[in-house]
């Protein structure tokens, strides 16, 4: 059995309906929801959280409903899209405070304070007021507060927003060491590049509905039909790619050139060795996730 | 800034795993009942750790303001208004059926009549204050959202909060009622103006006050939570649209004792104290209609 089910869930707030007939399910390892804002990322968190309880279909994580058995939530860390720290309360205080919400043991509240302030690098920071810090800080805490009952599943909601590149990086390998450890992380993000880094599979949503799901190399073949490539050859592929109907970016030694069709490549690679041309290297640019995301955002889902 | 540690140590984490072993024991690890009152712990910690020495010097401050009331009655009886000194007149007349003679009787009079019902509004505007700040400034930083999250069902954080809220506006109510009228009464004692507090008025003095407060407290939480943009509208340099709301009864019962000081005392405080019981039950009422998820989560 999947860590985390959905089965033809439907969700939404007062008369508005968010989430149509979703059907999902997770295993351990590291999943990431793509889609653009409003797509219904968040309402689908907040199902899988056991905060808004589904109008129709089921919900399972680890074999609950969590949103009926509100203790499975004790195996499950979320980090919400704002970092929702108490502004007056000192960074330590925050954490102290989530432990005893989480109804830990206080021997083992301070040794798991300990750990997630370790694993954050957030020391410096205890006895500083949650108002003081900033953006980027104050994200590592929510994420040290998530950790903080050393959950089985994580759902995180944009968890790299406001973080410097460096510290992005880092949660990244922490996350990447939790996924290891046989944890299931459920991970929504803007960042293409970290989205391909990270995923073990990625769930495309729009319109609060699932688009395709895959890994990120199925995803491209199925959707990146536009793509960018950057071109090294001998000689100068302008004349031969005007005559394709492609114009040539000189940048630096290389040329930039936008495949209305990725099948493309090859036609263009294959004109320009038969003008004599040699084709030294043929780089596709940006993220795989890049011309998956402009697919679903023009409308070209595939289901 | 440093590098964290990227890689995470597995056998800590699971020396430190708190639930792993047996899932189906995880069900049955708490009555809905327990839960509620270890988040009303949590919560009460947080509010005594947020609001600090602001829990007593507040309800400290407008107890000396009511000692410095009675003062000014005693040294300045012409800063009253003829309304005022009437109301306090004929509300003696009411109690205790006599003239109040002298200065020392109107401030006198001032603690012991109109006591109460200041104290019914300083605690009102103090369970408002601690209602925004309990819950309100949480809703508007998406805390709720979070308490949702954990392992709590929603009715629980929904008693949760209205225990914390509730024990910490008894707290402040305590602090103002025994500093107000023990503070006055000790300075009027240390005068050498000799008075005696009749039981009738204990109880009034104790019950007008709390369920007024309690009103406010719970008003507040349900204003707060329907139209969270009351909070922004200012009434003042620390107040707003929603705590005014909130303790409009209590400054409604200090009006109507001054303006008709001819209406019986005891039905008057009977009337109060069963209107602020009402109040709070509908408010609580309406509290809970309104605490659901779909609500209370931003979209």
């Amino acid at each position: 059995m999947s860590t985390i089910t959905l089965e033809s869930v439907t969700a939404g707030y007062g008369q508005s309906l968010v989430l149509h007939e979703i059907n999902l399910a997770f295993d351990s390892g590291f999943h990431v929801i793509l889609g653009s804002n409003g797509a219904g990322k968040t309402t689908l968190f907040r199902v899988g959280v056991g905060i808004l309880p589904p109008r129709a279909g089921i919900v399972s994580v680890l074999g609950y409903e969590p949103h009926r058995d509100s203790e499975v939530k004790r195996l499950i860390g979320y980090l919400p899209h704002r970092p929702s720290l108490s502004a007056a309360l000192s960074v330590r205080d925050n954490l102290e405070f989530w432990g005893q919400v989480l109804r830990l043991p206080s021997a083992q509240r301070r040794s798991r304070m300990d750990q997630v302030i370790s694993d954050l690098e957030l020391s410096d920071l205890l006895s500083k007021p949650a108002a003081s810090l900033s953006r980027g800080q104050a994200q590592r805490v929510a994420i040290a507060r998530a950790l903080l009952g050393a959950p089985q599943v994580l759902f995180l909601d944009e968890p790299t927003t406001g973080l410097d590149p460096l510290a992005a990086r880092s949660l990244r390998e922490l996350l990447k060491g939790l996924a290891r450890a046989d944890k299931t992380i459920i991970y929504s993000t803007h960042n293409l590049y970290e989205a391909a880094e990270l995923a073990d599979d990625v769930t495309l949503i729009a319109a609060g509905r699932v688009v395709d799901r895959g890994s990120v190399e199925a995803l491209h073949q199925r959707h990146a039909r536009a793509q960018r490539v950057c071109l090294t050859v001998e000689g100068d592929p302008r004349t031969i790619l005007s005559g394709l109907g492609y114009e040539a970016v000189p940048d630096r030694e290389q040329w930039i050139v936008d495949l209305s069709d990725r099948a493309e490549r090859s036609r263009i690679v294959a004109a320009l060795v038969q003008a004599g041309l040699p084709v030294l290297e043929v780089r596709e640019l940006g993220s795989p996730l890049e011309a998956v995301y402009e697919d679903l955002e023009s409308g070209g889902q595939r289901v | 800034m440093k590098t964290w540690r990227a890689e995470v140590n597995v056998s800590e984490l699971e020396e430190h795993e708190a639930f792993s072993d047996d899932d189906a024991d995880l069900l049955e690890a708490s009555s809905g009942l327990d839960r509620a009152l270890q988040l009303t712990g949590a919560l009460l910690w947080r509010g005594r750790r947020e609001q600090g020495v602001r829990l007593l010097v507040i309800p400290l401050a407008f107890a000396l303001f009511f000692l410095l009331l009675c003062l000014v009655t005693l040294y300045f009886p012409g800063l009253l208004t003829p309304l005022s000194r009437f109301a306090i007149q004929a509300q003696a007349q009411a109690y205790f059926g006599a003239t109040v003679r002298g200065n020392a009787g109107l401030a006198m009079a001032l603690l012991l009549i109109q006591g109460p019902y200041l104290i019914a509004l300083f605690a009102a505007f103090m369970g408002a204050t601690l209602a925004q700040n309990l819950v309100g400034t949480e809703a508007a930083r998406g805390g709720l959202e979070l308490l949702l999250s954990s392992a709590y069902r929603v009715q629980e954080v929904f008693v949760a909060f209205l225990l914390a809220s509730f024990v910490l506006t008894i707290c402040q109510w305590a602090i103002l009622a025994l500093g107000t009228l023990g503070a006055a009464a000790t300075v009027l004692a240390l005068l050498r103006i000799a008075f005696t507090l009749q039981a009738r008025y204990i109880a009034l003095a104790v019950a007008v006050p709390l369920p007024i407060a309690l009103w406010a407290n719970l008003g507040a939480l349900f204003l707060g939570m329907a139209f969270p943009r009351l909070t922004q509208i200012r009434t003042g340099s620390t107040t707003n649209l929603m705590q005014l709301l909130a303790a409009l009864p209590a400054l409604a019962l200090l009006i109507l004792i001054n303006i008709r000081p001819d209406l019986n005392a005891g039905l008057i405080a009977a009337i109060a104290l069963g209107v602020g019981l009402a109040g709070s039950i509908v408010s609580a009422v309406l509290l809970r209609l309104r605490f659901r998820p779909e609500f209370v989560l931003e979209t």
